[in-house]
């Protein structure tokens, strides 16, 4: 009876809890937290952006933008410039053990030190992740997209219409 | 002999009308050796009725029935643990559980069914790195064009990559 009830009371306390990003995951496991920089922008955040970008948008005849940040629903960026390689490593394991739930974007990159996944359910890409080492400007980036991309959202990326700020 | 008056009798008794005095005189009568032939069938209903009457318990019936009474098993008292006194308080509690759990997995569902996205990742536990939205605007841009670059870098790299396979077999 006893048992039920602490098995009763675990799951119900698991149930309502949601799916980790992998920026959180790598947060969780990273133990030298110092040497990284963390920025996140949440849903809430990310609809004041493309109010931003819809005002921009006059100015910078900028269409790409809008319909890019319209997919998006959250962007977290972790930036480190110690340590970097070691960091790197430690991203690319943990993708290798969510290889079931990440998918690299361009298989054949020769490329190992910029590498992008995608995480897809019901063919749309909820998550994307890039990994970027740059060792000569001691440099250590993950990018980490939420939302709802199609593959048109990856065309208009890949396109290079993107324009800069 | 007459016995008219006995005959009367009988019938009253049959009736339920005779005094208890009648009926000792019936009982006494039938109690007799010489009673005629057609009463006869009466005699063993007032002989027994007067053998009940004379019934009495035994001297020793009171001693049989406490010695017996004494002898029956002894009913042993339960011992009642804190866990068999909390057990309705116990099965309240599961009770209560099992509702919260299919309801919360009942919420859940539904919440996924409206908000997929939403319900994919823990989004209340995000906090915003900058207040400003246009500070935000040019962060996301940036990681916007940092993944641009990779993907387009990626592109020519399998367009190259295609050429150099299509001229090889060319040659």
């Amino acid at each position: 009876m006893i048992r039920a009830l602490c098995l009763l009371v675990i799951t119900s306390l698991f149930l309502p809890m949601k799916g980790q990003d992998f920026v959180s995951k790598f947060m969780e496991q990273c133990s030298d937290k110092d040497s990284i920089q963390c920025q996140t922008i949440s849903p809430k955040m990310m609809e004041k952006l493309v109010e931003v970008q819809l005002q921009q948008k006059e100015e910078n005849n900028d269409e790409v933008s809008g319909y890019l940040l319209s997919k998006l629903k959250s962007a977290r960026i972790i930036t480190a410039n110690r340590h970097c390689e070691k960091l790197f490593h430690k991203a690319s394991q943990l993708i290798e053990k969510n290889k079931n739930r990440f998918v690299p974007l361009g298989n054949d990159s020769t490329d190992k030190k910029n590498q992008i996944f995608i995480r897809k359910h019901d063919d749309i890409i909820r998550e994307l992740v890039m990994l970027s080492l740059a060792p000569e400007n001691h440099i250590f980036t993950i990018i980490n997209f939420t939302g709802e991309m199609d593959d048109e959202f990856i065309e208009s990326l890949s396109s290079g219409k993107l324009k800069e700020n | 002999m007459d016995y008219k008056y006995i005959e009367q009798l009988l019938e009253r008794y049959w009736q339920c009308d005779t005094s208890v005095e009648e009926e000792a005189i019936l009982r006494f009568f039938f109690s007799q050796s010489s009673i005629p032939s057609y009463l006869m069938p009466y005699k063993k209903l007032f002989s027994e009725e007067r053998q009940l009457q004379k019934a009495q318990l035994s001297a020793d019936f009171d001693e049989r029935l406490l010695s017996q009474i004494q002898t029956q098993e002894k009913v042993k008292a339960q011992k009642t643990t804190w866990t068999n006194r909390l057990m309705p308080l116990y099965k309240a509690v599961a009770s209560i559980a099992i509702i919260l759990t299919l309801g919360n997995a009942a919420q859940s569902s539904f919440r996924q069914a409206d908000e997929t996205i939403q319900s994919d990742y823990n989004y209340e536990s995000y906090e915003d790195s900058y207040k400003d939205p246009q500070t935000a605007y040019n962060q996301v841009s940036e990681a916007l064009q940092m993944v641009s670059q990779r993907l387009s870098d990626t592109i020519q790299e399998d367009t190259v990559r295609q050429e150099s396979t299509a001229n090889k077999m060319q040659k």
